[in-house]
């Protein structure tokens, strides 16, 4: 009897709840991304480097190729002894075509960063001593403008499109351009602080 | 995902003495150029140290052989207590490197790296059929092909190298 009573109970709480109509939620399908979630490349360094002037070069890369350039995230830690820890998350997009848009995402994580001054052709100059890792990330993202996730047959065919009609542009042309080019930006950044690996035979690539 | 098979592993190679680095560099590059890899840069590492540089870079370059198969090469390059020095040759003075190089290769062969075969348990089944029965001997020309290209590129390095020994 007891047992009768409390599903009754039960039941009229059950009642009380209705359930939550949600909008649809559709994944994107037919991004690319480089490497999966991993960054595509790294560069640890350790030495002395002209920070201003990596950050300008940075900033400027993005401007002259038309990427619009957006700082996403920034953390100061307080600074010890060694020097000052910083994180950067940069990111440039830009428009391929109406269906394609890039990403290029930089994560910049520094520690122990300490001003130094140093004389180069007896000129005093300004420079940083200190550690930091740079990470390069990209995708390719497909409809960005969202054309077709409006309804469910848009997303059918966009995922049709996707897997059967865009499948080898995507791997031949757009992934691997963008392939190209963050890698012609790393020999960049490579050359700017004239690390030992500088230099790339696929510069004329893409 | 793809199915990597380690087919050539821990090849190595090591050098101490007098080098240029970023001729060293350059030359792998260039061959990867020209054998058709595509570049894939995972890390480079560059530390100043107090005996001189600490230089690694990993990397993954690859080539489609078909559309089921591709190769990868994975090289690390190690260069250690690197200094720079100069040194006069028919009266003209050369910046030259000074340190310990090691290199690693692994060759590792990817089939379906398209991910065709996979959308169902069937397609997994049969894949396998056909690599372990059909595919058996085109499966050891592409190996074949692995293994020569890791080779190359190893000797390649090598005859750099040993060509500063007489210098």
């Amino acid at each position: 009897m007891t047992k009768k009573g409390g599903n009754k109970k039960e039941n009229q709480d059950a009642k009380k709840y209705t359930p939550v109509k949600r909008p649809p939620k559709y994944e994107k399908e037919g991004d690319s991304k480089l490497m999966g979630n991993h960054p595509y490349s790294r560069i640890i360094y350790d030495g002395v480097f002209d920070w201003d002037g990596l950050y300008h070069f940075i900033v400027k890369w993005f401007r002259n190729r038309h990427y619009f350039f957006e700082e996403e995230d920034y953390k100061y830690k307080v600074p010890t002894i060694f020097g000052v820890e910083e994180e950067f998350k940069w990111t440039g997009w830009r428009k391929v075509t109406e269906y394609y848009k890039y990403n290029i995402k930089l994560e910049m994580h520094t520690f122990d960063v300490r001003k130094i001054e140093i004389v180069e052709k007896g000129e005093k100059k300004t420079m940083y001593k200190g550690k930091f890792i740079l990470e390069f990330w990209g995708d390719v993202e497909t409809d960005y403008q969202k054309r077709f996730q409006d309804n469910p047959f848009g997303l059918q065919l966009k995922k049709f499109l996707d897997r059967f009609i865009f499948f080898k542009p995507m791997d031949n042309m757009w992934s691997d351009r963008l392939h190209y080019i963050i890698e012609k930006f790393e020999g960049q950044i490579k050359e700017y602080l004239d690390m030992t690996g500088k230099g790339n035979a696929f510069e004329d690539v893409w | 995902m793809a199915e990597m098979d380690l087919i050539i592993e821990q090849v190595r190679l090591t050098y101490e003495g007098l080098f240029k680095a970023t001729d060293l560099y350059n030359l792998i590059d260039n061959w990867l150029r020209n054998t058709g890899y595509d570049k894939r840069e995972l890390k480079t590492i560059e530390k100043v140290t107090p005996k001189g540089k600490y230089i690694e870079v990993e990397s993954m370059p690859w080539k489609k052989q078909t559309e089921y198969v591709k190769n990868e090469i994975k090289i690390r390059m190690i260069l250690k207590d690197v200094t720079e020095i100069e040194i006069e040759k028919d009266g003209t003075k050369i910046k030259m490197n000074k340190g310990k190089v090691h290199f690693v290769f692994d060759g590792y062969l990817t089939t379906d790296w398209e991910q065709r075969w996979e959308q169902k348990p069937m397609f997994i089944f049969i894949r396998a059929l056909f690599d372990k029965f059909f595919y058996k001997s085109y499966m050891d020309s592409w190996k074949k092909n692995l293994i020569k290209d890791v080779n190359d590129i190893h000797d390649n390095i090598k005859s750099f190298l040993n060509l500063y020994r007489y210098k």
